[in-house]
């Protein structure tokens, strides 16, 4: 299952996403925002994703905002996320098969429609590596999460 | 706003695929007239792990988030901008390359005080570049963006 969020800057292509995901058979649910809304704040949505991703073993989620910059680091507030924000396909996929991320940040100001498809598609694509030193540090995130 | 004066103090971290580029991270910093703290790695170990720095660096950043940054190196960066915005108070935006307004914003809407750098996809050049950019560009203080970062804060205390 994949979760979607964005703000206002991020709605136009969230809503094209979902029409990528519905056509790769992809399972996804909106957390909105529903319509645009210009006054509307990126974090909100990044926790209405984050909280599902984490709640679901499997889950993804995707979020759009204007930079990803915002949105990633308040989806990684979010113990049990582990958020990146991505310009091309192979960045993402590289912190895939290192990290198992599992919320994908788009900045859509600084990408086109079909970059966008294809960073999605990698970050769908891509399988976490388990090789034992990516196992080891994504240990250790998630320990720091249960010592705080 | 002379940015200099306000940022008191730089802590650096990395694992070994940023050791060599901290090294001359930390030269130019000093050179800028900052001060510096470096949190390792200190030697070339294949074996080290990343959250084992950026944790160190992020812990301070977190004990002091208006007047300290933290930069952190690693192979896409994006693993390490991952520990640090665990700790609260910090928040770390990733660069690898592309259009630097992305520093810009990172900093003018973010607030963003620590730096994570892809290393596998900049040269030292860039990197000198944005470090400047980075460090010299003010947080904007727009309402809507203090609001949004007081939404962050709400997430972190829950």
């Amino acid at each position: 299952m994949i979760y979607l969020g964005a703000d206002h800057r991020g709605y136009d292509l969230k809503e094209k996403i979902k029409s990528w995901l519905s056509d790769w058979g992809q399972k996804y649910e909106d957390m909105g925002p529903f319509e645009y809304d210009k006054a509307d704040d990126y974090p909100d949505y990044a926790k209405k994703v984050g909280e599902k991703v984490r709640g679901l073993e499997g889950a993804k989620g995707i979020l759009i905002c204007g930079s990803g910059i915002g949105i990633a680091v308040a989806a990684n507030k979010i113990k049990g996320i582990r958020a990146g924000t991505a310009t091309n396909p192979k960045q993402i996929a590289a912190a895939v098969n290192d990290e198992d991320l599992n919320i994908l940040g788009i900045p859509a100001d600084y990408v086109s429609e079909n970059e966008a498809k294809e960073i999605i598609r990698s970050f769908l694509e891509t399988k976490f590596a388990r090789e034992e030193r990516h196992i080891r540090r994504v240990g250790k995130i998630k320990q720091l999460e249960d010592d705080f | 706003m002379d940015n200099e004066r306000k940022i008191k103090k730089i802590y650096l971290g990395t694992d070994h695929k940023g050791f060599r580029i901290k090294e001359r991270v930390k030269l130019w910093l000093n050179d800028w007239g900052y001060k510096v703290e470096d949190f390792g790695a200190y030697g070339l170990n294949p074996d080290d792990d990343y959250p084992d720095f950026v944790s160190k660096v992020a812990e301070k950043v977190s004990e002091n988030s208006a007047e300290t940054r933290g930069i952190v190196l690693g192979a896409t960066g994006e693993g390490e901008a991952i520990v640090a915005n665990k700790y609260k108070g910090v928040r770390a935006s990733v660069y690898y390359g592309g259009p630097e307004e992305i520093i810009a914003l990172a900093r003018d809407h973010s607030d963003a005080n620590v730096l994570s750098l892809g290393v596998l996809f900049l040269d030292e050049e860039t990197i000198q570049k944005i470090l400047k950019l980075w460090l010299e560009k003010p947080f904007s203080g727009t309402e809507r963006h203090v609001r949004r970062l007081n939404k962050i804060k709400e997430i972190e205390n829950q």
